[in-house]
């Protein structure tokens, strides 16, 4: 029942932004903005899908906006230097995300170094291998049909980009909350060593976890480059809190055992609206990241406290 | 052995030195040998801070924005020509000031102060950005230079400030008991509630003492510039952190020693410098800097195994 109440909470903390950012800007409320907005939520999105279930599994993984840069980097090279496909580009630079993913989740479960550390190095890492690779400058010049992937829209009003983001995103949903996967998730998060005594295979699902979250951070990668026109080394800069802030937001617990990805969903969405709104209302974006981190730190001492109750009652 | 580490990265330390000398002499120069002291210098204080936090269990990401506040404040303070004693009790308790709501927030919510700092990194460092406008302070007056270009027996000030106090911070790690609780409450929380150590405590009072030294860092590294850039201080988290766990600090708490963070930073920073003789573009550093990161922990756990298996 708690988890029906959070999302009811969310909706209406969404509902509250679009009348908020209504007033402050005409514009807000344009279909055609409201759309247009979402186009830059896909990465986002993306990320923040597997990051929910790392998250779940009391793990983080700060290493994504840089895996990002890294695969875009990564894309762009074999495109022009190697003179492949740029799709086939894009698919070989996701899977080596998903490789960057997999070191990830091999140093974490073989070496058992917590995820926050290993995170933190690989996002220095990753980052300085694209500005290396990449000597801090930009990779253009892609072919039309790729970067109309990135900026085109079907019927001129829907990116097509959101309709990769609603796919995952519905996968995501059944693979956490139905599948045995998910529940496997789910015990590891509530209590890692009763999982290992209950057969859960805790360092596999851990290791894919990690796996996906770079794969997913090299496809969104793919359609970053597609949208901005460009592979860049600062793809995406500080974007890892972005995310984070968008799955905390949505209602999963940073210790682990709680979370779902409609509810993550629902923070991207206020999270992307509430920009989207100060960007129309002129608000320097300076000031968004400083709202940003705001908003981060009221979910989490909101949570906390209404855990801290729901706790109480409980006993 | 008792040594093992400190002396392991001295070792290090030669042979890199010798190594860059050999292909590129001139390396070991009064001139190099000061740069990679100056630089070392403003990093220190922020390391030896950092050593503490990650002692106690938790970790500080927002010590680089919290540098530029207070930076960039001072040297607003100092375009109206305030004392420069005024500038640095401005400057560390200003740090001091936003590093005691780190602990706050943390302690309260009973959240980690990684994530805490997480949102306290990009809340300074956007304000920061709105406060200045995005425009670097100029027109310094020439005593705020004079700080950092003043030498005695031919080193600059901040680094006889940063390596004194660095000197003192392994005396007082060692004499002082909340030190002791530091490492307690790092080592093992629970034991640590049981012999009556407060663990709220602890980290309040670890993370004020990081924001103090990271406002003493701020005018050390700023007085250096007569422009202030309002990007200063980017990524002197991953810095500080890299140093400290190469210094041999365990990251998940509960062991580290300060003379290991001050050879970790001497260390970092000579490989700096070793890039810059070998030709290699600056475009790699930070490549390097996280590379070097992840080896320094890998390093640390098969250590730590192969010494609990050697136990068995």
């Amino acid at each position: 029942m708690r988890t029906f109440r959070k999302e009811f909470v969310l909706l209406l903390v969404l509902i509250l932004v679009f009348v908020i950012m209504s007033f402050l800007s005409k514009e807000f409320l344009r279909v055609s903005n409201l759309l247009e907005a979402l186009r830059y939520a896909v990465e986002m999105g993306i990320m923040a899908v597997p990051m929910t279930m790392v998250i779940v599994t009391a793990g983080i993984d700060l290493s994504v906006a840089s895996n990002l840069a890294l695969s875009s980097i990564l894309m762009g090279i074999i495109w022009k230097y190697l003179g492949i496909n740029i799709w086939i580009a894009g698919i070989m630079a996701s899977i080596l995300g998903a490789g960057a993913g997999a070191l990830n989740g091999a140093l974490i479960t073989r070496l058992k170094i917590p995820p926050i550390v290993v995170t933190l190095a690989t996002m220095a890492a990753y980052r300085g291998i694209a500005t290396g690779l990449s000597r801090g400058r930009g990779i253009t010049g892609f072919p039309e049909s790729f970067q109309n992937f990135g900026q085109g829209s079907l019927g001129g009003l829907v990116p097509y980009s959101i309709f990769i983001w609603i796919a995952i995103a519905i996968i995501g949903h059944i693979v956490l909350s139905k599948s045995k996967f998910g529940r496997y998730v789910f015990a590891i998060g509530h209590n890692e060593v009763g999982a290992l005594y209950s057969t859960v295979p805790v360092a596999k699902v851990k290791f894919i976890l990690y796996t996906l979250s770079g794969l997913m951070a090299g496809l969104s990668g793919m359609i970053y480059s597609a949208r901005i026109g460009a592979s860049k080394s600062n793809a995406f800069m500080g974007g890892e809190l972005e995310v984070i802030t968008a799955v905390v937001l949505g209602g999963t617990s940073i210790t682990g055992g709680e979370g779902n990805i409609l509810g993550s969903t629902l923070g991207v969405l206020i999270i992307t609206f509430l920009k989207n709104g100060l960007n129309l209302a002129r608000i320097p974006h300076s000031i968004q990241s400083v709202i940003v981190g705001i908003v981060l730190v009221i979910a989490i001492v909101s949570y906390t406290k209404l855990g801290a109750r729901a706790f109480k009652e409980g006993k | 052995m008792k040594l093992g580490r400190e002396f392991t990265l001295l070792l290090v330390l030669v042979v890199l030195a010798t190594f860059v000398q050999f292909v590129h002499p001139g390396f070991l120069s009064f001139r190099t040998i000061h740069v990679i002291l100056e630089n070392s210098a403003v990093m220190l204080l922020s390391a030896i801070g950092t050593t503490l936090v990650i002692i106690s269990g938790q970790i500080d990401l927002s010590i680089g924005s919290v540098l530029a506040v207070c930076a960039i404040t001072s040297a607003q303070l100092a375009l109206h020509n305030v004392p420069l004693v005024l500038l640095f009790l401005w400057s560390i308790g200003l740090g001091a000031g936003l590093g005691a709501i780190n602990g706050l927030v943390t302690v309260l919510f009973k959240v980690p102060a990684m994530i805490v700092t997480l949102a306290a990194m990009a809340i300074w460092r956007g304000f920061i950005l709105w406060w200045t406008g995005g425009y670097w302070v100029t027109d310094l007056p020439d005593y705020w230079k004079a700080l950092g270009s003043t030498r005695i027996l031919n080193f600059t000030l901040p680094i006889w400030i940063a390596f004194s106090i660095g000197v003192l911070m392994i005396f007082l790690v060692r004499k002082i008991r909340f030190f002791r609780h530091v490492y307690a409450v790092g080592s093992n929380r629970k034991a640590a509630k049981l012999l009556g150590i407060s663990e709220g405590r602890v980290t309040f009072l670890v993370l004020t003492l990081n924001g103090a030294l990271a406002g003493s860092s701020a005018l050390l590294s700023a007085s250096r510039f007569f422009i202030i850039p309002s990007n200063i201080g980017t990524g002197l988290e991953l810095s500080a952190i890299a140093a400290v766990v190469v210094g041999g600090t365990n990251i998940m708490g509960g062991r580290g020693k300060i003379e290991g963070t001050i050879l970790g930073v001497l260390l970092m920073t000579t490989i700096s410098s070793s890039l810059v003789f070998l030709h290699i573009e600056s475009v790699w550093d930070d490549a390097f800097k996280g590379m070097i990161i992840l080896l320094a922990i890998i390093s640390d756990v098969l250590r730590a195994r192969r010494k609990s298996e050697a136990r068995l």
